[in-house]
Order: structure tokens, then C-alpha cells, then sequence
């Protein structure tokens, strides 16, 4: 193994314990050589042991397991849900409309002084029979 | 009385008494409903007042009065103001609101002559003024040039001046020269964005959007409209957004703010997508118009976030949710290979088989074929999908396809064991034995020691009379896995089997003991061989070697409660009384305690075998150690009423509808303490009440055996002899309910069945038993 490759198993893996996917829970990519899910594993099974940290053990054990040999990960890999398509708006710029519009200014007129009051208690008078 | 008479009737009996009400009445009455607001009923009285002789001078102009408020409550005030204008003509207040209503309605032209008589009256009515003008800037009239710029005062002028600039898209100097000119804050800001001093406008635009401002809301909407644009202009896109959407909400209805919110809530949508927040970008999504200009865009997102939450809830396991949004995506028209698969898979998590396996077989039609593709699958691959199909193609009980889909799997993985037993499975459900037979010998030739295969094949065997080809499967299985605890239940099986033919058809005891201790001899820790071979003793009526044998059935576990009960059942059918006292203290130590329903069925056999004393203890151990357990307590006081104990049953009974007086058995058999007690009508009573309280809850099952117990026990009917006749006195809502747990096809053929066809079939399950109570 190189420095380089060393240096990279040494960095801490980011384990997901919600998620459902194995690789995800092991913090690994789809990806991974089987040398690299043991040591992560490992790795994780040290920081997380079932002496002190039973439930994520069990959920970093469960992980494990269905991807330990090439017989099991071939299982797990066939059906693991796919991801979802890379995905680009088309790149048609969308702009605002920042003009002023002279209708707004009509709106405004239409419900400028006496069109816009709603109260006029003031007009009414009172009744007498 | 028809519907009609009626009314005839009720508007007759009105008019009688409105025709006593006298002018002055109705008056008052109008007169006090006005001053409650009520200004209909107002309106109503005072009208009728109107048509007798004696109304007060006064009345039109209060109706007047009345249509007026009515008419600014925001009530149809078209109408309502011509009909004040109607009963006082020459008021100008009145035409002028009249005026107003039309202007406000749009009708222009029916405004602008009564503003202009308004104005042409002696004294003028001033107010008619400032609308007048407004009206003309709305028809693009020179306003300066009519008569009426004359009538208005300096502040009108400038802010009419203003709106007309605005409208006309007069040059900037004009505007500028008005900005200089002291304006209301809404022109003020509104020529300030036409000059593009942003800074300006928002100081005074921002004072008419708050909560104390009393603007007018449309004016309130078109100032927010123009805030959210300067805080996009500054970037602000969630500020922007929020002052559209509160307009929006407010009623604004412009295309430039339709068009903005939906460009800003895109623009948000995305950047909550890339921020890895699908259901907020959907969020943002929802408020896109489909007007805006990018349909396209819009649809190919709703798709992609529709993706993204249903693989998200996938990742978190929640497979409902993913199949909901998968569905979406599949809906907003994606229709790719990878969506396909996820369907295949969520619909399999949420257990609808029949659909997972449908799906399943449009991914394997539409997988790539060429070798070199990104995707392309190896056959092992092809052939565990195929497996796939066919094991849900099993679950959702479509077993003619699951055969079909295995031989499938077997074409891309001959050499597979495993998918060849599982359709050796699939044609043992489907009853094609031979075909089975034929699969299990491929197996065992490739693999002689295939276990699986080998218990297949044992078990396919042990159906058959001669017990001697699956007990020598079952032996070479235990050959290849000494503790396959399948295999060593099912050897011991095949010497019970052939030890109980000597006993049931020879009593032959010596034989069958014979054949026990060879099974002993092979399976020497089988509980059920050490216990048959002691009830074959205790038959024989060798006693001491029954209890022996019994012991060392008990001592491999004390606490296996079908042993005891066999073991108590065969002592009982003995009549060793110790024995079966023993067993029953040993039922009773068990920890945690059984089931109730296990003593109540032992105090039942002994009650068939006459040990009445036996029956009683049981039942007080039942009432005493299952009080909490009130159907323990009932079948208890059951028991009691068949052992004639009507006294003791009936306080139990009591107790328990105290306690749960819906409880329905209990009120069941209470009826039966009072029937046997000679006390019909309230037996009569107790069954009346269990009926209707099985009616309350729907429980078809309990209403019809009531009905029967009723028929039999206080009208003399005979009851159903025979499970035929169960089914076809049955009413066809309980026979649905019985049927809504059976497979859809067999629910359809039972209710499409005559009862010949019924009867061949159930002639053809061997007959019937008189003891079988469908109903309990």
C-alpha cells in the first residue's frame, strides 16, 4: 500500500447508522474494493464496540454482513435501489420581470381616495319614524 | 299532506298575519331590526309597510336609508344603491354612491354622467370631483383639459398628475419633476421605481405594508409587489417571495407577479435541491404557475425531486413513501429503466407481489443486452431477478407463473440448486407431484447429499401409507446433519405413524411398543415418541411402565404444555385419577401461566369423560388464577352451565357484565342460567339484549347465533344438523364476512355456488361433523 492509499484508510469513515444501505452505514461508495469494506469494518466495529455502543454495533454488524463476501454483496447489490439521475435544468435562463408596468399604476388609481374607502359611517344618517 | 299543501298552507297563514300587523307596526318592527343591523328584514318590513294605508310619511326615505347601509356592507351595492336612488331621487349622497358602485364595477360609462350631474347641481356635490377625474385618466382622457381639473384642489391635482404620468409612461423629466412635488407615499413611491431610485421607493412604499397601515388593499398588494422587487433586485429571493406570495394571497392578480413568483420560487426550488432538501424544493415547486414559460423545465423537476424523496425514503425504509413518489415521478412521465426497477423493488417492500413481479419483468425485457453496456447484467444476474419474479409470483399466489418463472431462472443458471428446489416448492403447491419428482432427481443426481432436496423428497413421501422410504431419507439427512431438528421430528413421526396403526386397527400393543422403542433407539430424546409410547403403555394397561416412559417424556421439558395436556388427556381416557391430578399441578406450576382456553378444554374432556369433581376444580382454578381475563371468566361459567351449575355460573356472569356489561357471550349465557332456570323471559331478555348489541358493533357472527339459539332453544326450530345447512341459512352478510379473509377467487366461487354444487363439494371434504360450530 502506498503513503497515499494509507493516509486515506486512516481518515475516520462516515458512517449513516439511519440509513438502510449497507455502503451508506459504512460510510463507503458502491465502489469500494472488498479489502476496503473489511477494514472500515474494523475501523468502525473499534469506535463503535458492542461493549459500549450495542445498537450501532448491531446496525454496523447487520451492514457487514450483507456485504462480507462477494456471494452476499452480489445479492445486496442487485437489489439496492437506484439513485436518482444526474439532472441539469435545461439552462434557458428564467429573469425576472423587473420592468415597471404602468397597470399597477391603474390598480392604484382605481383604489386611490373615495374608489378605495370601505368604511363611510360618516355618510349614513339616521332614521326617524 | 303533500309537500306542497304544506307550504300553501304556511304562506297562507303569513299573509293572515301580516295582513293584522298594521303601517305603524311593521314601522316599528323595521325600525328595530334596522337598529340591529338587520338591515334586510329592515327593508322587509318597511316594504310591507308600504302597502297599508296607515304607513308613516317617513317610510321611503328610511327604505332608502336602509338599501344604502345595505349596499356598503359590500351587499350586491349595484342594486341596492338603485333602489335607494329609486326611493329618493333627489339625493345626491345616494346618487353619488350609486356613481361610485358602477365606477368600482367597472361600468364607466353609467358612472361618469352621474358624477357629471352630480357636479352640474346646484350646490355641486364637490366629492363627485376626484372621481370624475380619476374615470378620465382610466379612459386615457386629457384630465388638465376638462372642466373638472378645475374643481380639484392643488394636493388632488398633484397626485392625480402623478397617476396620469405614470399610466401615460411620461418622460422621465416629468416624473422627476412630480418626485419633486409633495405626493402621497404610494405615488411617491411608484415614481420614485419608475425613475429607478430603488432606495426611495422602498422608504415609501414600506410604511403602506404594515399591519397599521390603512391603505386600501389592493394599493397594500401593488406596494408589496414593487418591495419584492427591490429585495430581488438586492438578492433577497426569500424576501421577494414572501412579499409576492402576501400579495398573491391578497388578491393581486397580475401576470408580471405570477410570472415573478414562479421564476423566484424555481430559482429557490433549485438551490434547495442542490442543498440536498427535495420536499422543500417540492414546496417551492407548488407554487410555480404552469403559465410561467417553462412547462417543460417545471415537469422535468417535479420528476427529479419526485426521484430524489422516493430514494431518500428508500434510504431511510420507509418503502411506502418511496413508492408514492416513485409513482409521481412514473406519472409525471418518467419512464426509465432505473424508475422501473425502484417500483419493482418498493412494491415488493410494501408486500404487493403480484405488481413487484409484473414490474420485475419489464426491467429484465428492458435490460441492456449488449455485453459492453454500463448495465448490462451477467447471467447470474438475469437468472437471480428471474428467481426473483417467481418467488413473489409464489407469495401473491400465482403459483402457474412462479413455475414458469423459475424454469425461466433455470435457463440463465442451469447448474443453480437452489432455484431448481425452489421450483420443485412451486410444483409441489401446485400439485404436479411427478414434474417435482422429476426436478428433485436432476438435484440429487448433480448433488446426492443435497439436505434440501433430500427433505423435499422425505416429505413428499411421508403422505404415503408405507413409512419406510421417508424414514430412510429422513435417517440419511440426520446422516448428513445429525441435528436438523426437521429431520429428527419427522423420523420420530414415521414410527408413531406406523406404531398407531397397530393400536388403532389391531390393538396390537406389543407391536406398536415394538416399533416405539426402534424409534426410541434412533431418536432417543423425541418428547412426543417418549409420550406416545407411555399413552400405548397406559392403553395397554401397563401402567407402571406408562408412567415411566411418561416421566421421561416430561423430564426433557417440564415445561412443555402439550405434553402435559396429552399426558393428562391420556390419563383421563384411563381413568387414573392420581395421574391426572399429578399432571394438572404440573399444567398449573407452569410459568408463564398457559392459556386459559387450555383449562377450559380440559374441563370440558373431563366433563365428557363424567369427572364432575375434576371439572369443578378446574373451572375454580380458571376463575380464580384468569380474573383479569373476562372471556376466560364466561367460558368458565359456560362449563358451569353444561355441568349444571347454573348457581355458580350466574355470579360470575354478573360480576363480568358489571364490569363490561357490552361484553355479548356474557350476556349470552346469562340467558342461558335464566333459560335453564325456567326463567324464559328473561332468558328471552338477555338474548334480545346480546343481539342488539351484536347489531351495534356489526357482528354479523354473534347476531346470527343468537338468532339460532333463539330459534332453537324458545321457538322449537331445529338447528342446522350439518355444515351444508350452517352455509345455507346463513344471511349473506355474515357469509361476506366469513369469506373477507379467504383468496378473492375462492371468496368468488363459494357465493356463485347452488347448493348442489355446495353440497358435491362438501361431500367431497369427507362429510360433515356434527360437532363443527362455525360460529364460535
Amino acid at each position: 500500500m502506498t503513503t497515499n492509499q494509507s493516509a486515506q484508510f486512516d481518515k475516520k469513515p462516515q458512517p449513516d447508522f439511519t440509513a438502510t444501505d449497507p455502503y451508506k452505514i459504512l460510510g463507503l461508495s458502491p465502489a469500494a474494493g472488498q479489502s476496503d469494506i473489511k477494514r472500515t469494518y474494523f475501523a468502525l466495529i473499534r469506535q463503535h464496540p458492542p461493549e459500549t455502543a450495542p445498537d450501532k454495533f448491531k446496525i454496523i454488524r447487520g451492514a457487514y454482513e450483507k456485504l462480507k463476501d462477494t456471494k452476499r454483496r452480489g445479492e445486496t447489490d442487485i437489489f439496492r435501489p437506484k439513485a436518482p439521475p444526474d439532472w441539469q435544468p435545461s439552462g434557458r435562463p428564467l429573469t425576472l420581470d423587473t420592468t415597471f408596468h404602468a397597470t399597477d399604476a391603474l390598480t392604484v388609481l382605481r383604489h386611490w381616495g373615495e374608489l378605495g374607502r370601505t368604511d363611510f359611517q360618516a355618510d349614513y344618517r339616521d332614521v326617524n319614524l | 299532506m303533500s309537500k306542497r299543501s304544506k307550504r300553501r298552507k304556511r304562506r297562507e297563514k303569513q299573509q293572515k298575519e301580516e295582513a293584522r300587523l298594521t303601517g305603524p307596526v311593521l314601522a316599528q318592527q323595521g325600525l328595530q331590526a334596522f337598529r340591529q343591523a338587520d338591515y334586510a328584514q329592515a327593508i322587509k318590513c318597511w316594504e310591507q309597510a308600504t302597502r297599508k294605508k296607515d304607513a308613516p310619511e317617513a317610510i321611503p326615505s328610511a327604505l332608502a336609508e336602509a338599501y344604502f347601509r345595505l349596499a356598503m356592507n359590500h351587499t350586491d351595492p349595484i342594486k341596492n344603491m338603485a333602489q335607494a336612488v329609486k326611493f329618493q331621487p333627489n339625493d345626491a349622497l345616494y346618487r353619488y354612491h350609486l356613481a361610485l358602485a358602477h365606477h368600482r364595477a367597472g361600468n364607466l360609462e353609467q358612472a361618469e354622467p352621474l358624477y357629471r350631474d352630480l357636479l352640474k347641481q346646484s350646490p355641486p356635490f364637490e366629492r363627485a370631483a376626484a372621481p370624475l377625474a380619476q374615470l378620465l385618466i382610466e379612459q386615457k382622457k386629457a384630465v388638465p383639459k376638462d372642466p373638472v381639473w378645475a374643481r380639484l384642489s392643488p394636493a388632488q391635482q398633484r397626485q392625480l398628475a402623478a397617476a396620469e404620468a405614470l399610466i401615460k409612461n411620461k418622460a422621465a423629466s416629468t416624473l422627476q419633476r412630480l418626485a419633486e412635488t409633495p405626493l402621497e407615499p404610494i405615488w411617491q413611491g411608484m415614481v420614485a421605481l419608475a425613475l429607478d431610485d430603488i432606495a426611495a421607493s422602498v422608504t415609501d412604499l414600506k410604511p403602506l405594508t404594515t399591519p397599521d397601515s390603512d391603505a386600501p388593499p389592493q394599493i397594500c398588494n401593488v406596494a408589496r409587489y414593487y418591495l419584492g422587487l427591490t429585495a430581488a433586485q438586492a438578492g433577497q429571493d426569500e424576501s421577494a417571495l414572501a412579499h409576492w406570495q402576501a400579495a398573491k394571497n391578497n388578491d393581486l392578480d397580475t401576470p408580471h407577479l405570477h410570472r415573478n413568483v414562479s421564476v423566484t420560487a424555481y430559482t429557490l426550488a433549485l438551490k434547495a435541491q442542490q442543498a440536498g432538501q427535495p420536499e422543500q424544493a417540492q414546496q417551492l415547486l407548488n407554487q410555480v404557475s404552469r403559465t410561467a414559460g417553462i412547462q417543460q423545465d417545471l415537469r422535468a423537476f417535479t420528476r427529479q425531486l419526485s426521484w430524489e424523496m422516493g430514494y431518500a425514503a428508500a434510504q431511510k425504509g420507509n418503502w411506502q413513501q418511496a413508492l408514492v413518489n416513485w409513482q409521481q415521478a412514473e406519472q409525471a412521465g418518467d419512464n426509465s429503466r432505473s424508475l422501473l426497477f425502484n417500483l419493482a423493488l418498493a412494491y415488493q417492500h410494501q408486500e404487493q407481489f403480484g405488481q413487484a413481479a409484473e414490474h420485475w419483468r419489464t426491467v429484465l425485457r428492458r435490460r441492456p443486452r449488449k455485453a459492453d453496456h454500463p448495465e448490462a447484467l451477467t447471467d447470474q444476474q438475469v437468472a437471480r431477478i428471474w428467481q426473483n419474479i417467481a418467488e413473489n409470483y409464489s407469495k401473491a399466489g400465482h403459483f402457474d407463473e412462479a413455475v414458469t418463472t423459475y424454469k425461466n431462472a433455470l435457463k440463465w443458471a442451469p447448474n443453480n440448486l437452489d432455484i431448481r428446489l425452489k421450483l420443485v416448492e412451486s410444483l409441489q403447491n401446485e400439485g404436479r407431484w411427478q414434474a417435482a419428482e422429476n426436478e428433485l432427481d436432476r438435484i440429487l443426481d448433480k448433488d446426492p447429499d443435497n439436505v434440501p432436496a433430500l427433505v423435499l423428497r422425505a416429505e413428499s413421501y411421508s403422505d404415503g401409507y408405507f413409512q419406510e422410504r421417508p424414514r430412510q431419507l429422513w435417517r440419511r439427512i440426520l446422516k448428513l446433519e445429525p441435528q436438523h431438528p426437521v429431520a429428527r421430528q419427522q423420523l420420530a413421526h414415521t414410527f408413531e405413524v406406523e406404531a398407531m396403526r397397530w393400536t388403532e386397527w389391531g390393538y396390537n400393543y406389543q407391536e406398536a411398543i415394538k416399533i416405539l422403542k426402534a424409534g426410541l433407539k434412533e431418536v432417543p430424546d423425541s418428547q412426543r415418541l417418549l409420550t406416545v409410547t407411555g399413552g400405548t403403555y397406559a392403553d395397554w394397561d401397563k401402567f407402571d411402565q406408562a408412567r415411566d416412559y411418561l416421566a421421561q417424556a416430561v423430564a426433557r421439558n417440564p415445561n412443555d404444555m402439550q405434553t402435559l395436556y396429552t399426558i393428562f388427556t391420556i390419563w383421563l381416557e384411563n381413568g387414573s385419577k392420581p395421574d391426572m391430578m399429578q399432571t394438572l399441578q404440573k399444567l398449573q406450576a407452569i410459568s408463564p401461566a398457559p392459556p386459559a382456553g387450555l383449562f377450559l378444554d380440559l374441563s370440558e374432556r373431563c366433563l365428557q369423560y363424567s369427572q364432575s369433581g375434576l371439572t369443578e376444580q378446574i373451572l375454580n382454578f380458571v376463575v380464580h388464577s384468569y380474573s383479569a381475563d373476562v372471556d376466560a371468566r364466561v367460558g368458565a361459567a359456560g362449563v358451569y352451565i353444561e355441568l349444571d351449575q347454573e348457581r355458580k355460573a350466574l355470579p360470575i356472569l354478573r360480576q363480568v357484565l358489571k364490569e363490561q356489561p357490552d361484553h355479548i357471550p356474557a350476556n349470552i349465557e346469562l340467558g342461558f342460567v335464566y333459560y335453564y332456570t325456567d326463567q324464559t323471559r328473561l332468558a328471552k331478555r338477555q338474548w334480545d339484549k346480546a343481539s342488539e348489541l351484536a347489531r351495534q358493533t356489526n357482528n354479523q357472527a354473534m347476531v346470527h347465533r343468537v338468532k339460532l339459539i333463539k330459534d332453537e332453544y324458545l321457538h322449537g326450530k331445529r338447528p342446522p344438523q350439518n355444515m351444508f345447512e350452517a352455509l345455507k341459512t346463513m344471511p349473506p352478510e355474515l357469509l361476506d364476512e366469513l369469506l373477507k379473509t379467504a383468496p378473492p377467487e375462492i371468496a368468488a366461487m363459494l357465493r356463485n355456488m347452488s347448493p348442489a354444487e355446495m353440497m358435491a363439494m362438501l361431500a367431497g371434504f369427507g362429510g360433515f361433523d356434527d360437532d363443527d360450530d362455525l360460529f364460535r
